[in-house]
């Protein structure tokens, strides 16, 4: 029997899916150069890697103790720290929220309501969101698994509808552009799988073996996502390479008997990861702040989470200029990275300098 | 409040007590010489009982001696035909007369008898009505508890099957039983339950559906935890399986805590049946739900924003026949549904007799006449017979599902898939939330439990199921 409140790592993990299957539902390419087709069939292994790569720091931080918090080592230090950590990753929560809302209401824009003004339909994604959000961890967790099953079956249509148009002369070998623009396709990809920093906080909340449960996840998400650019690739071609959003592109091709555009109902499905994304993000930061800053209702947290969220969003979305100079800056990953890695890594080494000053003292006296 | 020593004096306070009503009966007679008062609610007793195992013998003076207290000689030999108690307390005899007992006062003695005499009109055991079964048990429970304990015994006979009686309503004073297999249920789940019952500080209990939203506790949702049924079989089967039954005097419904959200789409009839068509049928009730709920609003949606979804011939028909009518596809899906419930509300609520009317009225006025008028199109009464029809599969479930069929037509019709499916979401996450007894209501989907999904959603071959008892420890997390 489990512990009331936790979550399986499974839930845990489907929670990242389906967090990450949005980001990749709606991915813009804005760098063609290092994304060459025939590298991404083998994009996962740099993803895999680099994901590894950039989450050893946290699975330092659980491991130190049995499924232990960013806050368990950084209260020992300084309790300004703890509120630093805590003000810095929900800041940057709401930047990735934020962000993947205005890359999904750009999504929309283009595809399902052309030109249209969604600022309302935001606006009630975030209020559902802090529904979800205010029934906790286990809800967002089942919920989670319920999605990616619709998920799985809607990749899997659209998969299974488009294998008859795949054409291997659309494909062109790996790494011709070298293995330089490839690794960094690899590196940021990583970097933007940001989701994973909430293990930071949520590791005391998740049952079963995290560290075993990632690797598996970066590599089973790398695998699937590799295998749809490649098939992305084998079916739409140079088609498929000026579209703004590429496995859309796959998913309009996508027909089934008489209906021959079931293209909105698929995508539809895809408003249920933007959702539960944007419920893990409130839930998380919020998880944050109260590490940082004890109190006790969180309701105003989702409440103010979600009106800050839709004025980033309204903030980045008001012109395509500076939503484009966002996504093409690299100043995106650099601050998951940051906050996933690097954070974390000088937070255990001031740890570890401080352990150490302590036993030479010690050892001095 | 203490008794008197006098007889009279007792029945006298007992009448008042009772305000004088008129099925109140006394009988003033003598027993072994002293005045002796019974006092009995008319049309709750059995008569023949009173007069041939109560006043015959009592009256009779060759059954009792003078040598003896006469309080020992009634408790020890008189009467082994009835069940009888000593009472000090007149509240506690007014309660018992209320509960249809005979209370017998001595003058002299200190204490009251109370014989079990109880004798009411029954209802006879009928076949169920809301919960149909083509090859199950055609028992069903009855109004009378004692003969619903009595179904229940005879389907499961072990000394594990506990009944515990409680009373709730502070007027009623309704005998509730909770009844469960000791062996099974776990402990903390049947004091949860307990308590919520002992809490609900309600006046009177109409029937047992006025007890859901105390069991469901405080998260509100638009499913409920507990489960009815009016069948003993089904009953006794959630109880092997370590569930807790709930049986409420005077209502033929008993409640099953927990229930979950799978359970709705069981039925008996599946476990008679061969496990391909069992698990064919219920995917097919759950296509049924899904179809009840968001046919109509995807529909809506489909045909107000995103109409390259359907088929080119159906959408060309569907705007053709939409040009005829004056109202927008929205308000038509609105207002047809709403006429739906309104036949489906009298169908419930008017006498028998006039049923038919209603039914010539909803499917000629608003099957027929409404299309030819040009007031609705045909595609969208096709979309209604449909979920009306689906919705019918799925009956158990047709609060929420009404509710959330207007909410996704309305915000189809405003949003498109868009509100759709951000309405779905927070339904998932409201199916998930659900855990008012430590078992998820989503499970054993999601949580996602293995050894349970041999009788989840498909249903494996009974020599399987036979092999493993399903229980509810399995599903708590």
């Amino acid at each position: 029997m489990r512990e009331q409140g936790k979550i399986s790592s499974f839930q845990f993990f489907c929670l990242l899916t389906v967090c990450r299957v949005i980001a990749f539902f709606t991915f813009i390419i804005t760098d063609k150069k290092g994304f060459s087709p025939g590298d991404r069939a083998i994009l996962f292994v740099p993803f895999a890697i680099f994901g590894l790569l950039f989450s050893v720091p946290a699975l330092i931080v659980i491991g130190k103790e049995e499924n232990g918090t960013l806050f368990d080592i950084s209260n020992s230090l300084s309790p300004k720290i703890t509120k630093l950590a805590a003000v810095l990753y929900t800041l940057g929560g709401l930047w990735s929220a934020a962000v993947s809302t205005a890359r999904f209401e750009l999504f929309m824009s283009t595809v399902m309501y052309p030109g249209a003004q969604l600022f309302g339909f935001i606006a009630l994604l975030a209020a559902a969101a802090v529904l979800i959000a205010k029934r906790g961890l286990e809800t967002a967790g089942r919920t989670a698994l319920a999605v990616t099953l619709l998920i799985g079956v809607s990749l899997l249509f659209v998969s299974l509808t488009n294998i008859g148009n795949f054409d291997y002369t659309n494909l062109s070998p790996p790494l011709t552009d070298g293995a330089a623009p490839f690794l960094k396709s690899g590196f940021f990809a990583a970097a933007r799988t940001s989701e994973t920093a909430a293990l930071l906080v949520l590791a005391p909340k998740i049952n079963g073996k995290i560290k075993k449960g990632l690797g598996i996840w970066f590599l089973t998400l790398g695998v699937t996502i590799s295998a749809l650019f490649f098939l992305i690739s084998g079916v739409t071609g140079e088609y498929g390479e000026k579209q703004t959003f590429q496995l859309y592109s796959l998913t309009v091709l996508s027909k089934i008997g008489v209906i021959e555009r079931p293209d909105a109902l698929i995508c539809a499905v895809w408003v249920l990861c933007s959702l539960l994304r944007l419920a893990f993000y409130m839930y998380t930061c919020a998880q944050f702040l109260e590490g940082g800053f004890r109190f006790k209702s969180k309701t105003a947290v989702y409440a103010v989470f979600s009106a800050a969220v839709l004025a980033l969003y309204a903030f980045l979305s008001e012109s395509e200029e500076t939503f484009s100079e966002v996504l093409s800056s690299g100043a995106n990953e650099a601050i998951f990275a940051a906050l996933l890695a690097a954070f974390p890594a000088a937070v255990l080494a001031a740890d570890r300098i401080k352990k150490l000053y302590y036993k030479r003292k010690r050892a001095a006296h | 409040m203490e008794l008197s020593k006098s007889a009279k004096e007792n029945a006298q306070t007992l009448k008042n007590m009772f305000g004088g009503s008129f099925d109140l009966i006394t009988r003033e007679f003598s027993v072994n010489g002293k005045t002796a008062e019974t006092v009995s609610l008319d049309g709750m007793t059995d008569e023949m009982k009173i007069t041939e195992s109560i006043l015959k013998p009592l009256t009779d003076d060759k059954n009792f001696s003078k040598l003896y207290s006469t309080a020992l000689q009634i408790k020890d030999s008189a009467f082994k035909g009835t069940g009888i108690t000593e009472e000090k307390d007149l509240f506690a005899i007014a309660e018992a007369v209320s509960d249809g007992n005979l209370a017998l006062f001595i003058d002299g003695l200190e204490n009251a008898f109370v014989f079990s005499v109880q004798g009411y009109p029954r209802k006879s055991i009928d076949e169920p009505q809301s919960e149909q079964n083509e090859r199950g048990s055609c028992e069903s429970f009855t109004d009378n508890y004692k003969d619903n304990v009595t179904l229940l015994r005879r389907r499961l006979r072990t000394p594990r099957l506990v009944f515990e009686r409680m009373e709730i309503g502070e007027t009623s004073r309704t005998s509730v039983l909770l009844c469960y297999l000791s062996d099974r249920t776990d402990r903390e789940l049947l004091k949860k339950i307990q308590k919520r019952l002992e809490k609900t500080g309600i006046d009177t209990l109409p029937g047992s559906g006025y007890l859901k939203p105390f069991l469901d506790g405080r998260s509100p949702s638009l499913f409920s935890a507990a489960g009815f049924t009016e069948r003993p079989d089904m009953l006794a089967s959630k109880l092997a399986e370590g569930r807790v039954g709930i049986i409420v005097d005077g209502s033929p419904f008993a409640l099953i805590a927990p229930y979950l959200f799978i359970d709705y789409f069981h039925s008996l009839d599946d476990y008679m049946s061969g496990s391909l068509y069992a698990a064919f049928i219920r995917l097919l009730r759950v296509s049924c739900f899904i179809v009840s709920t968001a046919l109509p609003g995807l529909f809506a949606a489909a045909c107000v924003f995103h109409p390259e979804v359907l088929p080119s011939n159906i959408m060309l028909d569907v705007a053709a026949a939409e040009a005829k009518t004056p109202f927008s596809l929205t308000f038509e899906a609105v207002a047809i549904h709403l006429i739906y419930e309104i036949v489906r509300e009298a169908g419930l609520r008017m006498p028998v007799a006039i049923g038919h009317a209603v039914s010539i009225v909803g499917a000629l006025v608003v099957g027929d006449a409404a299309v030819t008028a040009g007031f609705i199109a045909a595609p969208m009464l096709m979309v209604v017979a449909l979920t009306a029809i689906s919705s019918a599969v799925i009956s158990k479930l047709h609060e929420s599902v009404a509710l959330i069929r207007f909410a996704l037509i309305i915000i189809g019709g405003l949003t498109g898939f868009f509100g759709i499916f951000v309405c779905i979401g927070l339904l998932i996450a409201d199916v998930c939330s659900v855990s008012p007894f430590g078992v998820p209501f989503s499970a054993p989907l999601s949580p996602f439990v293995k050894n349970a999904q041999a009788d989840a959603v498909i249903k494996c071959d009974n020599k399987i199921l036979a092999k493993k008892t399903q229980s509810l420890r399995e599903l708590r997390f």
